[in-house]
């Protein structure tokens, strides 16, 4: 018996529509449906509408952290983009050992968020840290700098931390777009009497353009569900300077044990990061 | 027509026998008779750990209990040998689950709200977090290894009120507890201070460029609320209203204890801004480093300053005094600092059998003989009181003084949602010492933002 193209791929895609039914949909399904009802551990559960969200709207530690996710993620994307670049063009004008330097570029990525945060914390302690005993050295400070202590400075801590761990990622995404433009066009600009910066935004950035926008695109959405890196780092404080949407989600399932509350805050977070990834897809198709 | 009513009549009889049969036959954990052949509290409180009568019986089917733990069992090797003793006593194997710090909260309230059975037995690190999971309905009630007079005689005075729930009823066990006294350095304080008036300023006179008069935490999880309870039990008051089920900090004690820490900071300058950064461990790092004159500190870290590895730069220049009362006009018991038990629960979605199991389980880890072993092995502290008098005791650090510590800590449980109102506490002290706010109004606020925050009454 034959069996028609049509069904024979709709058979060769059941798998992977039952993977997206059940790893996908059912928790969003989950999600959303949990959003609705009130579900705090204190009170029985029953339907509750809008309640939970409502409830979010007034909150004040919402909207800190809401606040607070709108800057580490700017500051974390502009970063890892600009060190990301930065790294991809000077990578891919070396041709003698590129390849080691490029698998030494990976390494950070490698690491595991927790970890990156111990790191971190330890090179910015105030007591032991290297980079405090560097800046008093060469005079640039006079005390120890406490960083992750400071309301003002742990943002930028964290932003410095969370950004040395997804720089190669998009360094590396940069790297391959940038091989792959025809040398020629390059030595013909070089011909016309073109600039390294003038090939750079004649050349480059139109045709790194894709690319750039996928790995934009992916680090926006990933630092807006960070956590991992801030709990070791800061905990979300000083005076909640460093608590972003993940940690405050976090803690409405693990302190309050409050998971209508925080699956309203979940949904937020989706349709945040839902809007994010049409602003981008747009500027790609465009 | 016959057939329907025989038919009828057997339905009946089935249904009597079985519901009758239903009201008489006892789940496993009941057959064991934990007051034979001893009353509970001389059964486990020899030392040697007696096994309770029927527990071979209510066992049947039980090969292995899951039991999660506090990070990785290299440093709790107590809870190691506890639970191969027990695998000795009864056969019966302890898995135990070696879960790193931060996440163990997160993992046990997953695996409860999915109501699974994959853990028999979870450990927890405060009475907090104790009852928010007593809230959620997720644990197996326990009275039955509790109920003999003479079993809570054993213990610190503060345990049965932090085992004890809303309902009545208890739902955990002890494992080892927590409370802190003062640590100094004899070169630089030659006497310590006895009150924390004196304390500030010693800390003042003592600061140097290289040395801070005194140390705290305010940056980790619950920790500025170690130094700010104490002060305020020194004075005797609470930060607990139960009859409210609110924390209320703003108190004359509370407000006096909010300044003070404070002052230090700002004022004084005796001890850091980098405070806001430490977590109890980074606090407690800092005097090991000797970076600090003074700590308010865990008992047990007096293990750690003990070891020349750990400790290098304050070998044979520490002491250790209790915990100090607010000024001298106070009675001495008021030398208190808080009493935390690290212990275990039991989940409600496992077989009756494994309850059993699992009962049987916290029924030995709460002996004198497991006491022992957190006490003389691993140097943690034990809520079992008669353990510092075993003359093994004297081979740890300060044994008398710690014992004194255990028997005047004070307990206090917080309400609902506990711990996210200890990060409130922890906001608005750090907007006092960023100045981003004059140190009595953020007080004054942080009660508001307490408040608030609050299951409505």
């Amino acid at each position: 018996m034959r069996v028609p193209n049509s069904r024979y791929g709709f058979f060769l895609n059941v798998p992977g529509l039952l993977v997206v039914l059940f790893w996908v949909i059912f928790p969003a399904f989950l999600l959303f449906y949990t959003s609705f009802i009130r579900y705090d551990n204190v009170h029985p559960i029953l339907f509750s509408g809008l309640a939970n969200y409502k409830q979010l709207s007034h909150s004040r530690v919402f909207w800190i952290s809401v606040e607070k996710i709108a800057i580490f993620s700017i500051g974390s994307t502009a970063m890892t983009f600009f060190g990301g670049l930065i790294l991809a063009l000077c990578l891919s004008g070396i041709t003698r050992g590129g390849g080691i330097l490029r698998s030494l570029m990976i390494v950070p990525w490698a690491v595991p968020a927790v970890i990156s945060g111990l790191i971190w914390k330890w090179m910015f302690s105030p007591d032991f840290g290297v980079v405090s005993d560097l800046l008093m050295k060469v005079g640039l400070i006079d005390a120890p700098l406490s960083i992750y202590g400071n309301t003002t400075l742990a943002m930028w801590g964290v932003i410095i931390a969370d950004s040395w761990t997804r720089i190669p990622f998009m360094g590396i995404i940069l790297l391959a777009a940038l091989l792959s433009i025809p040398a020629i066009l390059h030595e013909a600009a070089k011909v016309d009497g073109a600039g390294a910066l003038s090939r750079f935004f004649s050349i480059d950035l139109p045709l790194i353009k894709g690319p750039l926008l996928v790995g934009l695109l992916i680090t926006t959405i990933f630092s807006f569900r960070t956590i991992d890196i801030i709990i070791p780092l800061t905990a979300g404080g000083p005076g909640r300077a460093t608590y972003v949407f993940g940690y405050f989600i976090w803690d409405q399932i693990t302190k309050t044990l409050n998971f209508g509350q925080g699956a309203a805050a979940g949904v937020v977070l989706f349709f945040i990061t839902s809007v994010i990834a049409v602003v981008f897809i747009y500027f790609m198709r465009k | 027509m016959k057939k329907v009513i025989f038919l009828l009549g057997l339905a009946f009889v089935f249904l009597v026998v079985s519901s009758a049969s239903g009201q008489t036959a006892k789940k496993p954990y009941e057959l064991i008779q934990w007051n034979k052949p001893k009353p509970i509290g001389q059964r486990i409180g020899g030392q040697q750990y007696v096994l309770p009568e029927g527990w071979k019986e209510a066992l049947k089917g039980v090969a292995k209990i899951k039991v999660s733990n506090f990070g990785a069992l290299e440093h709790d090797p107590a809870t190691v040998q506890n639970a191969k003793r027990f695998e000795e006593l009864t056969g019966i194997k302890v898995e135990l689950l070696a879960w790193p710090e931060p996440p163990i909260v997160a993992k046990t309230v997953a695996i409860f709200a999915a109501k699974s059975s994959a853990v028999d037995v979870f450990c927890y690190d405060h009475p907090t977090t104790y009852m928010q999971m007593v809230a959620g309905g997720w644990l197996h009630p326990i009275d039955a290894i509790w109920n003999d007079p003479g079993v809570w005689k054993l213990y610190a005075p503060p345990t049965k009120k932090g085992l004890t729930a809303p309902d009545g009823k208890i739902y955990g066990s002890i494992g080892q507890v927590k409370t802190m006294m003062l640590f100094y350095r004899p070169s630089i304080v030659s006497k310590p201070p006895a009150t924390w008036a004196e304390l500030k300023e010693v800390a003042k006179k003592v600061t140097t460029d290289k040395a801070w008069g005194f140390v705290f935490s305010a940056g980790g999880e619950m920790d500025i609320v170690y130094p700010l309870r104490d002060m305020i039990y020194s004075q005797g008051g609470r930060t607990v209203d139960l009859k409210r089920q609110r924390i209320v900090i703003n108190t004359p004690e509370g407000k006096n204890a909010w300044k003070m820490l404070t002052d230090m900071v700002l004022v004084d300058k005796s001890a850091p801004t980098s405070v806001l950064e430490y977590s109890w461990m980074a606090a407690s790092d800092m005097f090991a480093m000797g970076k600090a004159a003074m700590v308010m500190t865990h008992t047990v870290d007096a293990n750690r300053f003990q070891d020349p590895k750990k400790a290098p730069n304050i070998q044979n220049d520490w002491g250790v005094a209790p915990p100090p009362k607010w000024d001298a006009s106070k009675p001495d018991e008021y030398h208190a600092s808080y009493f935390d038990i690290d212990g275990y629960m039991i989940n409600r979605f496992i077989k009756d059998n494994q309850k059993a199991a699992a009962m049987l389980f916290l029924d030995y880890m709460r002996s004198y003989e497991a006491h022992y072993r957190e006490l003389i092995v691993e140097g943690n502290e034990s809520a079992l009181i008669s353990v510092y008098d075993h003359p093994d005791a004297k081979k740890i650090p300060v044994p008398e003084g710690r014992k004194m510590a255990m028997s005047r800590a004070v307990l206090e449980t917080f309400p609902p949602a506990g711990r996210a109102l200890t990060d409130i506490i922890k906001e608005f002290y750090a907007n006092a010492i960023s100045k981003k706010m004059e140190a009595m109004d953020a007080l004054e606020k942080c009660q508001q933002a307490l408040d608030e925050y609050a299951v409505p009454e």
